[in-house]
Protein backbone atom coordinates (compact mmCIF):
# COMPACT_ATOMS: atom_id res chain seq x y z
CA UNK A 1 0.00 0.00 0.00
CA UNK A 2 1.16 3.47 -0.51
CA UNK A 3 2.49 4.77 2.52
CA UNK A 4 2.20 8.50 1.91
CA UNK A 5 0.41 9.74 -0.98
CA UNK A 6 0.45 13.87 -1.84
CA UNK A 7 -2.28 14.40 -4.53
CA UNK A 8 -2.02 17.68 -6.43
CA UNK A 9 -2.02 19.71 -2.94
CA UNK A 10 -0.86 22.92 -3.15
CA UNK A 11 -0.04 24.90 0.19
CA UNK A 12 1.90 27.81 1.92
CA UNK A 13 1.45 30.33 4.41
CA UNK A 14 -1.39 33.20 4.28
CA UNK A 15 -0.23 35.39 2.12
CA UNK A 16 2.26 33.60 1.06
CA UNK A 17 1.99 30.41 -1.72
CA UNK A 18 4.62 28.32 -1.47
CA UNK A 19 3.64 24.64 -3.62
CA UNK A 20 1.34 24.61 -6.32
CA UNK A 21 -0.34 21.09 -7.81
CA UNK A 22 2.41 18.85 -5.74
CA UNK A 23 2.00 14.88 -6.57
CA UNK A 24 4.09 12.68 -4.97
CA UNK A 25 4.05 9.17 -3.57
CA UNK A 26 6.35 7.33 -0.94
CA UNK A 27 6.06 3.33 -1.50
CA UNK A 28 7.04 0.66 1.38
CA UNK A 29 10.70 0.57 1.11
CA UNK A 30 12.23 3.59 -0.74
CA UNK A 31 13.75 6.16 -0.08
CA UNK A 32 12.52 9.60 -1.54
CA UNK A 33 14.68 13.04 -1.47
CA UNK A 34 13.51 16.26 -1.45
CA UNK A 35 15.93 18.73 -3.55
CA UNK A 36 15.64 22.09 -4.03
CA UNK A 37 17.17 25.42 -3.18
CA UNK A 38 16.63 27.30 0.29
CA UNK A 39 13.51 28.36 0.13
CA UNK A 40 11.95 25.86 -1.94
CA UNK A 41 9.46 24.66 0.06
CA UNK A 42 11.48 20.92 1.39
CA UNK A 43 10.41 21.64 5.20
CA UNK A 44 7.00 23.27 4.08
CA UNK A 45 6.12 19.93 2.16
CA UNK A 46 7.13 17.61 5.11
CA UNK A 47 5.06 20.12 7.23
CA UNK A 48 2.57 19.53 5.14
CA UNK A 49 2.98 15.35 4.79
CA UNK A 50 2.87 15.36 8.74
CA UNK A 51 -0.45 17.25 9.21
CA UNK A 52 1.34 20.32 10.52
CA UNK A 53 -0.49 22.51 7.42
CA UNK A 54 -3.14 22.01 5.58
CA UNK A 55 -3.03 22.13 2.00
CA UNK A 56 -5.72 24.90 0.31
CA UNK A 57 -6.40 22.14 -2.56
CA UNK A 58 -5.22 18.55 -2.94
CA UNK A 59 -5.26 15.74 -0.45
CA UNK A 60 -2.61 14.45 1.72
CA UNK A 61 -3.40 10.82 2.29
CA UNK A 62 -1.82 8.47 4.82
CA UNK A 63 -1.52 4.68 4.12
CA UNK A 64 -4.68 5.48 2.59
CA UNK A 65 -6.59 7.76 4.81
CA UNK A 66 -6.79 11.85 4.95
CA UNK A 67 -4.07 13.06 7.72
CA UNK A 68 -6.62 15.31 8.19
CA UNK A 69 -9.00 12.65 9.29
CA UNK A 70 -6.74 10.61 11.35
CA UNK A 71 -6.42 11.45 15.28
CA UNK A 72 -3.26 12.95 16.52
CA UNK A 73 -2.45 9.37 17.80
CA UNK A 74 -2.80 7.26 14.78
CA UNK A 75 -1.34 10.07 13.05
CA UNK A 76 2.05 9.85 15.10
CA UNK A 77 1.77 5.65 14.77
CA UNK A 78 2.03 5.95 10.85
CA UNK A 79 4.50 8.69 10.50
CA UNK A 80 7.27 10.06 12.27
CA UNK A 81 9.03 13.04 11.66
CA UNK A 82 12.71 14.24 12.49
CA UNK A 83 12.26 18.27 12.06
CA UNK A 84 14.99 20.05 10.77
CA UNK A 85 17.39 22.18 13.19
CA UNK A 86 14.72 21.23 15.99
CA UNK A 87 14.24 23.08 19.46
CA UNK A 88 15.45 20.79 22.16
CA UNK A 89 14.99 21.19 25.68
CA UNK A 90 18.81 21.32 26.76
CA UNK A 91 18.19 19.56 30.86
CA UNK A 92 16.14 16.58 29.07
CA UNK A 93 18.06 13.36 29.31
CA UNK A 94 18.38 11.19 26.02
CA UNK A 95 16.80 8.44 27.17
CA UNK A 96 13.32 10.36 28.03
CA UNK A 97 13.79 12.14 25.13
CA UNK A 98 13.65 8.69 23.06
CA UNK A 99 10.66 7.27 25.07
CA UNK A 100 9.01 10.37 24.69
CA UNK A 101 8.73 8.45 21.13
CA UNK A 102 6.14 6.19 22.92
CA UNK A 103 3.43 9.23 23.37
CA UNK A 104 0.94 7.79 20.84
CA UNK A 105 1.55 4.60 22.61
CA UNK A 106 0.77 4.95 26.20
CA UNK A 107 -2.25 4.89 28.23
CA UNK A 108 -3.81 7.59 30.24
CA UNK A 109 -1.65 6.93 33.56
CA UNK A 110 1.10 7.03 31.10
CA UNK A 111 3.02 4.40 32.09
CA UNK A 112 5.49 2.35 29.76
CA UNK A 113 4.84 -1.15 28.93
CA UNK A 114 7.32 -4.12 28.15
CA UNK A 115 6.36 -3.55 24.34
CA UNK A 116 7.09 0.20 24.40
CA UNK A 117 10.51 -0.30 26.27
CA UNK A 118 11.41 -2.62 23.77
CA UNK A 119 10.64 -0.45 21.16
CA UNK A 120 12.53 2.39 22.68
CA UNK A 121 16.13 0.18 23.25
CA UNK A 122 15.79 -0.85 19.85
CA UNK A 123 15.50 2.49 18.01
CA UNK A 124 18.57 3.43 20.54
CA UNK A 125 20.54 0.38 19.18
CA UNK A 126 19.92 1.02 15.66
CA UNK A 127 21.06 4.76 16.18
CA UNK A 128 24.01 3.49 18.32
CA UNK A 129 23.14 5.97 21.15
CA UNK A 130 22.77 3.34 23.93
CA UNK A 131 25.75 4.62 25.64
CA UNK A 132 24.67 8.67 25.84
CA UNK A 133 21.39 7.32 27.75
CA UNK A 134 21.70 9.66 30.75
CA UNK A 135 23.28 12.25 29.36
CA UNK A 136 21.68 15.41 28.80
CA UNK A 137 20.84 17.02 25.14
CA UNK A 138 22.61 20.31 25.58
CA UNK A 139 25.71 18.20 26.17
CA UNK A 140 25.95 16.53 23.32
CA UNK A 141 27.16 17.57 19.71
CA UNK A 142 24.87 17.87 16.67
CA UNK A 143 25.75 15.03 15.12
CA UNK A 144 24.66 13.06 18.36
CA UNK A 145 21.37 14.68 19.15
CA UNK A 146 20.81 14.46 15.40
CA UNK A 147 20.68 10.41 16.27
CA UNK A 148 18.77 10.66 19.33
CA UNK A 149 15.89 12.53 17.37
CA UNK A 150 15.97 9.67 15.13
CA UNK A 151 15.58 7.58 17.36
CA UNK A 152 13.15 8.93 19.31
CA UNK A 153 11.26 8.57 15.52
CA UNK A 154 12.01 4.96 15.15
CA UNK A 155 10.21 4.47 18.61
CA UNK A 156 7.36 5.69 17.31
CA UNK A 157 7.35 2.47 15.13
CA UNK A 158 5.77 4.56 11.76
CA UNK A 159 6.20 2.98 8.36
CA UNK A 160 6.59 6.29 7.04
CA UNK A 161 9.89 8.41 8.60
CA UNK A 162 9.82 11.81 7.38
CA UNK A 163 13.34 13.43 8.21
CA UNK A 164 14.52 17.28 7.40
CA UNK A 165 17.73 17.74 6.26
CA UNK A 166 18.56 15.52 9.21
CA UNK A 167 22.28 15.23 8.13
CA UNK A 168 23.21 19.22 7.84
CA UNK A 169 25.96 20.59 10.33
CA UNK A 170 27.43 16.62 10.30
CA UNK A 171 30.80 15.21 9.63
CA UNK A 172 31.57 12.85 6.76
CA UNK A 173 31.27 9.93 9.65
CA UNK A 174 28.14 10.70 10.71
CA UNK A 175 26.69 11.35 7.80
CA UNK A 176 27.70 8.39 6.32
CA UNK A 177 26.08 6.78 9.48
CA UNK A 178 22.70 8.20 9.33
CA UNK A 179 22.28 8.01 5.72
CA UNK A 180 23.13 4.20 5.52
CA UNK A 181 20.80 3.65 8.74
CA UNK A 182 17.91 5.66 6.96
CA UNK A 183 18.49 3.25 3.99
CA UNK A 184 18.70 0.21 6.15
CA UNK A 185 15.45 0.93 7.54
CA UNK A 186 14.10 1.90 4.15
CA UNK A 187 15.52 -1.59 2.25
CA UNK A 188 15.66 -4.36 4.95
CA UNK A 189 12.74 -3.17 7.36
CA UNK A 190 10.37 -1.67 4.56
CA UNK A 191 9.69 1.87 5.87
CA UNK A 192 9.14 4.51 3.40
CA UNK A 193 11.19 7.54 3.92
CA UNK A 194 10.81 10.90 2.74
CA UNK A 195 13.90 12.68 3.28
CA UNK A 196 15.17 16.48 2.61
CA UNK A 197 18.47 16.90 1.40
CA UNK A 198 20.66 20.08 0.80
CA UNK A 199 23.72 18.06 -0.30
CA UNK A 200 22.45 16.84 -4.15
CA UNK A 201 25.22 14.06 -4.49
CA UNK A 202 24.32 12.90 -1.16
CA UNK A 203 20.67 12.68 -2.89
CA UNK A 204 22.42 11.18 -5.59
CA UNK A 205 24.08 8.69 -3.92
CA UNK A 206 20.90 7.52 -1.17
CA UNK A 207 18.14 7.86 -2.32
CA UNK A 208 16.17 5.43 -4.52
CA UNK A 209 14.46 8.33 -6.54
CA UNK A 210 14.60 12.41 -5.78
CA UNK A 211 11.93 14.88 -5.89
CA UNK A 212 13.25 18.44 -7.45
CA UNK A 213 11.11 21.20 -5.80
CA UNK A 214 11.93 24.72 -7.24
CA UNK A 215 10.11 28.34 -7.82
CA UNK A 216 6.53 27.15 -6.47
CA UNK A 217 6.41 23.68 -8.13
CA UNK A 218 7.56 19.97 -8.39
CA UNK A 219 10.26 20.42 -11.21
CA UNK A 220 11.39 16.75 -11.43
CA UNK A 221 10.95 13.23 -10.64
CA UNK A 222 12.55 10.03 -10.65
CA UNK A 223 15.51 7.47 -9.80
CA UNK A 224 18.61 10.06 -9.31
CA UNK A 225 20.21 9.84 -12.95
CA UNK A 226 16.88 10.14 -14.61
CA UNK A 227 15.83 13.40 -12.36
CA UNK A 228 19.34 15.01 -12.25
CA UNK A 229 20.04 16.57 -15.13
CA UNK A 230 22.30 19.43 -15.92
CA UNK A 231 19.74 20.81 -17.76
CA UNK A 232 17.15 20.52 -14.81
CA UNK A 233 19.64 21.63 -11.93
CA UNK A 234 20.77 24.73 -13.80
CA UNK A 235 17.47 26.18 -14.06
CA UNK A 236 16.36 25.11 -10.71
CA UNK A 237 19.02 26.93 -8.86
CA UNK A 238 20.24 29.71 -11.61
CA UNK A 239 23.63 28.77 -11.74
CA UNK A 240 25.66 26.40 -14.28
CA UNK A 241 25.72 22.82 -13.17
CA UNK A 242 27.79 19.85 -14.38
CA UNK A 243 27.47 16.88 -13.83
CA UNK A 244 30.26 13.55 -14.27
CA UNK A 245 30.06 9.95 -13.48
CA UNK A 246 32.03 8.61 -10.55
CA UNK A 247 34.36 5.78 -12.24
CA UNK A 248 34.01 3.63 -9.14
CA UNK A 249 30.59 3.62 -8.39
CA UNK A 250 28.80 5.31 -11.48
CA UNK A 251 26.85 7.45 -9.18
CA UNK A 252 26.79 11.20 -10.63
CA UNK A 253 28.85 13.93 -9.15
CA UNK A 254 27.11 16.95 -8.90
CA UNK A 255 29.00 20.56 -8.58
CA UNK A 256 28.19 24.21 -10.07
CA UNK A 257 30.61 25.72 -12.49
CA UNK A 258 32.09 28.38 -12.55
CA UNK A 259 30.37 31.10 -15.01
CA UNK B 1 16.36 11.35 34.18
CA UNK B 2 17.89 11.05 37.43
CA UNK B 3 15.57 8.59 39.07
CA UNK B 4 16.86 9.00 42.62
CA UNK B 5 14.07 8.60 45.32
CA UNK B 6 16.42 11.10 47.45
CA UNK B 7 14.11 14.45 46.84
CA UNK B 8 10.91 12.55 47.61
CA UNK B 9 12.47 11.49 50.95
CA UNK B 10 14.27 14.86 51.76
CA UNK B 11 11.12 17.14 50.98
CA UNK B 12 8.68 14.74 52.98
CA UNK B 13 10.97 15.10 56.04
CA UNK B 14 11.32 18.33 54.93
CA UNK B 15 6.63 18.98 55.46
CA UNK B 16 6.57 17.40 58.19
CA UNK B 17 9.22 19.22 60.21
CA UNK B 18 7.59 22.83 58.99
CA UNK B 19 4.38 21.04 59.60
CA UNK B 20 5.37 19.84 63.72
CA UNK B 21 6.62 23.72 63.70
CA UNK B 22 3.65 24.58 62.08
CA UNK B 23 1.50 23.24 65.21
CA UNK B 24 3.97 23.61 67.95
CA UNK B 25 5.14 27.35 67.68
CA UNK B 26 2.64 30.57 67.90
CA UNK B 27 1.95 32.60 70.89
CA UNK B 28 1.51 29.39 72.60
CA UNK B 29 4.01 26.73 72.60
CA UNK B 30 2.90 23.05 72.02
CA UNK B 31 6.41 20.80 72.61
CA UNK B 32 6.90 17.82 70.27
CA UNK B 33 5.85 14.90 73.16
CA UNK B 34 2.62 16.61 73.48
CA UNK B 35 1.55 17.21 69.97
CA UNK B 36 2.69 13.74 69.45
CA UNK B 37 0.59 12.34 72.36
CA UNK B 38 -2.89 14.56 71.41
CA UNK B 39 -2.80 12.92 68.03
CA UNK B 40 -2.87 9.34 69.47
CA UNK B 41 -5.24 10.59 72.21
CA UNK B 42 -7.23 11.56 69.09
CA UNK B 43 -7.21 8.46 67.40
CA UNK B 44 -7.59 6.68 69.98
CA UNK B 45 -4.41 4.70 70.66
CA UNK B 46 -4.08 6.59 74.34
CA UNK B 47 -6.73 7.78 76.99
CA UNK B 48 -7.18 11.34 77.08
CA UNK B 49 -5.29 13.19 79.51
CA UNK B 50 -7.34 16.23 80.82
CA UNK B 51 -4.23 18.27 81.30
CA UNK B 52 -3.97 18.87 77.82
CA UNK B 53 -7.19 19.80 77.13
CA UNK B 54 -6.19 23.54 76.35
CA UNK B 55 -3.36 22.07 73.98
CA UNK B 56 -5.92 20.13 72.67
CA UNK B 57 -8.53 22.81 71.32
CA UNK B 58 -5.43 25.01 70.69
CA UNK B 59 -4.29 22.02 68.60
CA UNK B 60 -7.50 20.87 66.30
CA UNK B 61 -9.43 24.17 66.65
CA UNK B 62 -6.89 26.48 66.03
CA UNK B 63 -3.31 25.29 64.66
CA UNK B 64 -4.19 22.33 62.99
CA UNK B 65 -6.75 24.08 60.39
CA UNK B 66 -4.64 26.55 60.32
CA UNK B 67 -2.07 24.26 58.89
CA UNK B 68 -3.58 22.30 56.25
CA UNK B 69 -5.08 25.32 55.03
CA UNK B 70 -1.38 26.54 54.63
CA UNK B 71 -0.54 23.32 52.94
CA UNK B 72 -2.90 22.93 50.55
CA UNK B 73 -2.69 26.79 49.49
CA UNK B 74 1.38 26.19 49.48
CA UNK B 75 0.99 22.74 47.09
CA UNK B 76 -1.45 24.59 45.01
CA UNK B 77 0.91 27.65 44.22
CA UNK B 78 3.54 25.36 43.79
CA UNK B 79 2.25 22.86 41.10
CA UNK B 80 0.48 25.43 39.18
CA UNK B 81 3.39 27.43 39.20
CA UNK B 82 5.08 24.33 37.99
CA UNK B 83 2.37 23.36 35.05
CA UNK B 84 2.57 27.21 34.34
CA UNK B 85 6.45 27.59 33.68
CA UNK B 86 6.22 24.41 31.56
CA UNK B 87 3.48 24.84 29.59
CA UNK B 88 4.84 28.57 28.65
CA UNK B 89 7.93 27.12 29.01
CA UNK B 90 9.40 30.69 30.60
CA UNK B 91 10.96 30.79 34.05
CA UNK B 92 9.23 33.32 34.70
CA UNK B 93 5.96 31.92 34.73
CA UNK B 94 3.69 31.81 37.97
CA UNK B 95 -0.18 31.63 38.02
CA UNK B 96 -0.19 35.30 38.32
CA UNK B 97 1.92 35.97 35.24
CA UNK B 98 -1.31 34.89 33.12
CA UNK B 99 -3.68 37.29 34.74
CA UNK B 100 -4.96 35.13 37.64
CA UNK B 101 -3.91 37.35 40.52
CA UNK B 102 -5.23 40.65 38.76
CA UNK B 103 -8.71 39.07 37.81
CA UNK B 104 -9.40 37.17 41.22
CA UNK B 105 -8.09 41.23 42.47
CA UNK B 106 -10.53 42.48 40.30
CA UNK B 107 -13.76 40.02 41.30
CA UNK B 108 -13.17 40.54 45.28
CA UNK B 109 -12.57 44.41 44.43
CA UNK B 110 -15.86 44.31 42.94
CA UNK B 111 -17.66 42.14 45.75
CA UNK B 112 -16.23 44.28 48.64
CA UNK B 113 -16.73 47.68 46.79
CA UNK B 114 -20.15 47.07 45.76
CA UNK B 115 -22.08 44.42 47.49
CA UNK B 116 -20.29 45.51 50.69
CA UNK B 117 -20.23 42.56 53.01
CA UNK B 118 -20.97 42.90 56.61
CA UNK B 119 -22.08 39.59 57.31
CA UNK B 120 -20.06 36.15 57.35
CA UNK B 121 -22.12 34.94 54.92
CA UNK B 122 -21.60 38.57 52.67
CA UNK B 123 -18.06 37.44 53.50
CA UNK B 124 -17.94 34.50 51.61
CA UNK B 125 -19.12 36.34 48.20
CA UNK B 126 -15.56 37.93 48.27
CA UNK B 127 -13.78 34.31 47.70
CA UNK B 128 -16.75 33.21 45.38
CA UNK B 129 -16.02 36.59 42.87
CA UNK B 130 -11.99 36.22 43.16
CA UNK B 131 -12.50 32.92 41.91
CA UNK B 132 -14.48 33.85 38.86
CA UNK B 133 -12.82 36.53 38.22
CA UNK B 134 -9.72 34.64 37.95
CA UNK B 135 -11.45 32.39 35.65
CA UNK B 136 -12.77 34.96 33.54
CA UNK B 137 -9.60 36.57 33.21
CA UNK B 138 -7.60 33.77 32.26
CA UNK B 139 -10.77 32.25 29.58
CA UNK B 140 -10.34 35.65 28.36
CA UNK B 141 -6.74 36.01 28.01
CA UNK B 142 -7.41 32.33 26.02
CA UNK B 143 -9.55 33.60 23.50
CA UNK B 144 -7.37 36.75 23.13
CA UNK B 145 -3.96 34.74 22.55
CA UNK B 146 -5.49 32.35 19.89
CA UNK B 147 -4.01 32.77 16.55
CA UNK B 148 -6.07 31.04 14.24
CA UNK B 149 -6.90 27.84 15.67
CA UNK B 150 -3.44 27.24 17.60
CA UNK B 151 -2.09 29.30 21.13
CA UNK B 152 1.37 30.47 20.50
CA UNK B 153 3.42 30.73 24.14
CA UNK B 154 4.22 34.52 23.10
CA UNK B 155 0.87 35.36 22.56
CA UNK B 156 -0.35 33.55 25.41
CA UNK B 157 1.86 35.71 27.82
CA UNK B 158 1.66 39.19 26.13
CA UNK B 159 -2.07 38.30 26.20
CA UNK B 160 -2.07 37.86 30.21
CA UNK B 161 0.33 40.42 30.77
CA UNK B 162 -1.98 42.91 28.79
CA UNK B 163 -5.27 41.46 30.55
CA UNK B 164 -3.68 41.53 33.93
CA UNK B 165 -2.54 45.07 33.56
CA UNK B 166 -6.28 46.00 32.44
CA UNK B 167 -7.26 44.29 35.40
CA UNK B 168 -5.19 46.09 37.76
CA UNK B 169 -6.04 49.56 36.49
CA UNK B 170 -9.73 48.13 36.80
CA UNK B 171 -9.15 47.02 40.70
CA UNK B 172 -7.70 50.85 41.39
CA UNK B 173 -11.01 52.17 39.61
CA UNK B 174 -13.44 50.28 41.85
CA UNK B 175 -11.49 50.74 44.49
CA UNK B 176 -11.38 54.81 44.09
CA UNK B 177 -15.05 54.80 43.53
CA UNK B 178 -15.68 53.81 46.92
CA UNK B 179 -12.46 55.29 49.30
CA UNK B 180 -14.00 53.96 52.74
CA UNK B 181 -13.66 50.53 51.34
CA UNK B 182 -9.83 51.17 49.71
CA UNK B 183 -8.91 49.82 53.39
CA UNK B 184 -10.80 46.40 53.16
CA UNK B 185 -9.78 45.49 49.58
CA UNK B 186 -6.05 46.20 50.39
CA UNK B 187 -6.29 44.04 53.53
CA UNK B 188 -8.01 40.94 51.39
CA UNK B 189 -5.66 41.26 48.69
CA UNK B 190 -2.33 40.87 51.10
CA UNK B 191 -3.96 37.75 52.88
CA UNK B 192 -7.52 36.87 52.69
CA UNK B 193 -10.02 37.26 55.33
CA UNK B 194 -7.90 35.04 57.74
CA UNK B 195 -10.87 32.22 58.24
CA UNK B 196 -10.40 29.97 60.57
CA UNK B 197 -11.51 26.77 61.22
CA UNK B 198 -11.99 23.66 59.32
CA UNK B 199 -14.52 25.18 56.73
CA UNK B 200 -12.21 26.84 54.33
CA UNK B 201 -9.95 23.73 54.27
CA UNK B 202 -13.17 21.64 53.10
CA UNK B 203 -14.33 23.82 50.57
CA UNK B 204 -10.57 24.33 49.26
CA UNK B 205 -9.40 20.42 49.22
CA UNK B 206 -11.65 18.91 46.90
CA UNK B 207 -10.53 21.84 44.01
CA UNK B 208 -6.95 21.52 45.14
CA UNK B 209 -7.33 17.32 44.86
CA UNK B 210 -9.24 17.65 41.30
CA UNK B 211 -6.35 20.61 40.40
CA UNK B 212 -3.08 18.55 41.35
CA UNK B 213 -4.51 14.96 40.19
CA UNK B 214 -5.24 16.60 36.87
CA UNK B 215 -1.67 18.19 36.55
CA UNK B 216 -0.07 15.12 37.59
CA UNK B 217 -1.86 12.80 35.15
CA UNK B 218 -0.73 15.47 32.53
CA UNK B 219 3.09 15.38 33.87
CA UNK B 220 4.30 13.25 30.76
CA UNK B 221 2.76 14.98 28.23
CA UNK B 222 3.51 18.38 29.48
CA UNK B 223 7.24 16.98 28.94
CA UNK B 224 6.96 16.52 25.52
CA UNK B 225 5.59 19.93 24.79
CA UNK B 226 8.97 20.82 25.68
CA UNK B 227 9.90 20.33 22.38
CA UNK B 228 7.67 22.57 21.13
CA UNK B 229 4.33 22.72 19.84
CA UNK B 230 4.74 20.78 16.85
CA UNK B 231 7.30 18.12 17.79
CA UNK B 232 4.65 17.33 20.61
CA UNK B 233 1.62 17.16 17.93
CA UNK B 234 4.30 15.04 15.71
CA UNK B 235 4.96 12.67 18.55
CA UNK B 236 0.58 12.02 18.61
CA UNK B 237 -0.49 14.46 21.13
CA UNK B 238 -3.65 17.19 20.98
CA UNK B 239 -1.58 20.38 21.77
CA UNK B 240 -4.39 22.40 22.15
CA UNK B 241 -6.87 20.49 24.32
CA UNK B 242 -3.48 19.51 26.04
CA UNK B 243 -2.67 23.04 27.29
CA UNK B 244 -6.55 24.07 27.69
CA UNK B 245 -6.42 20.86 30.48
CA UNK B 246 -3.07 22.06 31.76
CA UNK B 247 -4.20 26.10 31.90
CA UNK B 248 -7.84 25.03 33.35
CA UNK B 249 -6.42 23.05 36.03
CA UNK B 250 -3.36 25.40 36.83
CA UNK B 251 -5.80 27.76 36.90
CA UNK B 252 -7.92 26.46 39.09
CA UNK B 253 -5.54 25.53 41.89
CA UNK B 254 -4.01 29.15 41.95
CA UNK B 255 -7.58 30.64 41.61
CA UNK B 256 -8.86 28.58 44.54
CA UNK B 257 -6.12 29.36 46.47
CA UNK B 258 -6.02 32.89 46.18
CA UNK B 259 -9.78 33.16 47.10
CA UNK B 260 -9.18 32.10 50.70
CA UNK B 261 -6.27 33.70 51.15
CA UNK B 262 -5.22 36.31 49.13
CA UNK B 263 -2.60 37.20 46.70
CA UNK B 264 0.61 35.27 48.34
CA UNK B 265 3.35 35.64 45.56
CA UNK B 266 6.82 33.87 45.18
CA UNK B 267 5.73 30.74 46.19
CA UNK B 268 4.39 29.95 42.46
CA UNK B 269 7.75 30.72 41.07
CA UNK B 270 10.43 30.06 43.37
CA UNK B 271 9.44 26.81 44.24
CA UNK B 272 9.28 25.29 41.23
CA UNK B 273 12.22 27.29 39.82
CA UNK B 274 14.49 25.66 43.23
CA UNK B 275 13.05 22.28 42.19
CA UNK B 276 14.03 22.34 38.70
CA UNK B 277 17.61 23.12 39.59
CA UNK B 278 17.82 20.29 42.25
CA UNK B 279 15.54 17.91 41.13
CA UNK B 280 15.48 17.73 37.11
CA UNK B 281 13.17 18.98 34.03
CA UNK B 282 10.88 15.71 34.52
CA UNK B 283 7.32 17.39 35.31
CA UNK B 284 6.67 13.54 36.45
CA UNK B 285 8.87 14.73 39.51
CA UNK B 286 8.78 18.42 39.51
CA UNK B 287 4.72 18.79 39.92
CA UNK B 288 4.46 16.32 42.97
CA UNK B 289 7.87 17.73 44.35
CA UNK B 290 6.46 21.33 43.73
CA UNK B 291 3.50 20.69 45.60
CA UNK B 292 5.31 19.59 48.21
CA UNK B 293 7.74 22.33 48.46
CA UNK B 294 5.06 24.74 48.07
CA UNK B 295 3.62 23.50 51.12
CA UNK B 296 6.71 23.36 53.26
CA UNK B 297 7.44 26.86 52.04
CA UNK B 298 4.43 28.63 53.06
CA UNK B 299 3.84 26.34 56.35
CA UNK B 300 7.20 27.79 57.31
CA UNK B 301 6.45 31.55 56.44
CA UNK B 302 2.90 31.41 58.28
CA UNK B 303 4.71 29.86 61.42
CA UNK B 304 7.22 32.37 61.45
CA UNK B 305 4.52 34.93 60.99
CA UNK B 306 2.65 33.53 64.14
CA UNK B 307 5.63 33.22 65.52
CA UNK B 308 7.37 36.60 65.84
CA UNK B 309 5.70 39.63 67.21
CA UNK B 310 7.92 42.05 64.82
CA UNK B 311 5.92 39.99 62.18
CA UNK B 312 1.96 39.90 63.77
CA UNK B 313 0.69 42.47 61.35
CA UNK B 314 3.05 41.26 58.58
CA UNK B 315 0.72 39.66 55.63
CA UNK B 316 2.13 35.68 54.96
CA UNK B 317 2.89 36.87 51.30
CA UNK B 318 4.99 39.16 52.05
CA UNK B 319 6.99 36.70 54.40
CA UNK B 320 6.75 34.11 52.02
CA UNK B 321 8.70 36.55 49.39
CA UNK B 322 11.40 37.61 52.05
CA UNK B 323 12.08 34.47 52.41
CA UNK B 324 12.16 33.16 49.12
CA UNK B 325 13.88 35.71 47.18
CA UNK B 326 17.42 35.13 48.70
CA UNK B 327 17.34 31.86 48.26
CA UNK B 328 16.35 32.04 44.47
CA UNK B 329 18.97 34.50 44.10
CA UNK B 330 21.68 32.60 45.15
CA UNK B 331 20.48 29.44 42.79
CA UNK B 332 20.43 32.00 39.80
CA UNK B 333 23.82 33.29 40.83
CA UNK B 334 25.00 29.50 40.98
CA UNK B 335 23.74 27.48 38.62
CA UNK B 336 24.95 27.96 35.23
CA UNK B 337 23.64 24.39 34.08
CA UNK B 338 20.79 24.47 31.51
CA UNK B 339 17.67 23.61 33.33
CA UNK B 340 14.85 23.78 30.68
N1 LIG C 1 6.05 29.84 9.25
C1 LIG C 1 6.15 30.46 8.05
N2 LIG C 1 5.35 31.51 7.75
C2 LIG C 1 5.43 32.12 6.56
N3 LIG C 1 6.27 31.77 5.60
C3 LIG C 1 7.10 30.75 5.83
C4 LIG C 1 7.08 30.04 7.06
N4 LIG C 1 8.02 29.07 7.01
C5 LIG C 1 8.60 29.17 5.80
N5 LIG C 1 8.05 30.16 5.07
C6 LIG C 1 8.38 30.53 3.70
O1 LIG C 1 8.02 29.46 2.86
C7 LIG C 1 8.99 29.26 1.88
C8 LIG C 1 9.47 27.83 1.91
O2 LIG C 1 10.17 27.61 3.10
P1 LIG C 1 10.75 26.20 3.52
O3 LIG C 1 11.23 26.31 4.89
O4 LIG C 1 9.76 25.15 3.20
O5 LIG C 1 11.99 26.07 2.52
P2 LIG C 1 13.07 24.92 2.44
O6 LIG C 1 13.03 24.39 1.08
O7 LIG C 1 12.91 23.97 3.54
O8 LIG C 1 14.39 25.77 2.64
P3 LIG C 1 15.78 25.36 3.34
O9 LIG C 1 16.54 24.61 2.33
O10 LIG C 1 16.43 26.67 3.63
O11 LIG C 1 15.47 24.58 4.57
C9 LIG C 1 10.09 30.27 2.12
O12 LIG C 1 9.88 31.34 1.22
C10 LIG C 1 9.88 30.72 3.52
O13 LIG C 1 10.23 32.07 3.64
MG1 LIG D 1 13.99 23.50 5.27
Amino acid sequence: MTLLRIDSATFGYPGRPVLKDVTLEVQPGEVVALIGPNGAGKSTLLRAASGMLRPSTGRILVEGDEIASLTCRERARRIAVVPQAAHVPEAFEVLETARLGRTAYLGWLGRESEEDEAAVRDAMRRTQTQGLESRRLGELSGGERQLVLIARALAQKARCLLLDEPTAHLDLRHETTILKLINQLAHEDGLGVLIALHDLNLAARHADRVALLARGRLRGLGPPDQALTEETLSEAYDVPVKIFRDPSTGSPVIFAASR
Amino acid sequence: MNRSRAPYTWLVLALTCALGASLGLGSEWVSPVDLARLVLQAIGLESVDPTLEQDRIILWSLRMPRAALMALVGASLGSSGAAYQGLLRNPLADPYLIGVAPGAALGAAIAIVFLGPTTTLGYMTVPACAFVGALVTVAVVYRMARVGNSTPVTTLILAGVAVGAFASAATSFVMLLREDQIGRVIYFLWGGFGLGGWQPVLALSPYVCAAVGTLILFARPLNALQFGDEQASQLGLDVERLKLVLIAAATLAAAAAVALTGIIGFVGLIVPHVLRVLAGPDHRRLIPFSALGGATLLLMADTLQRSLPILSRTPVGVVTAVLGAPLFLVLLRRNQKANW
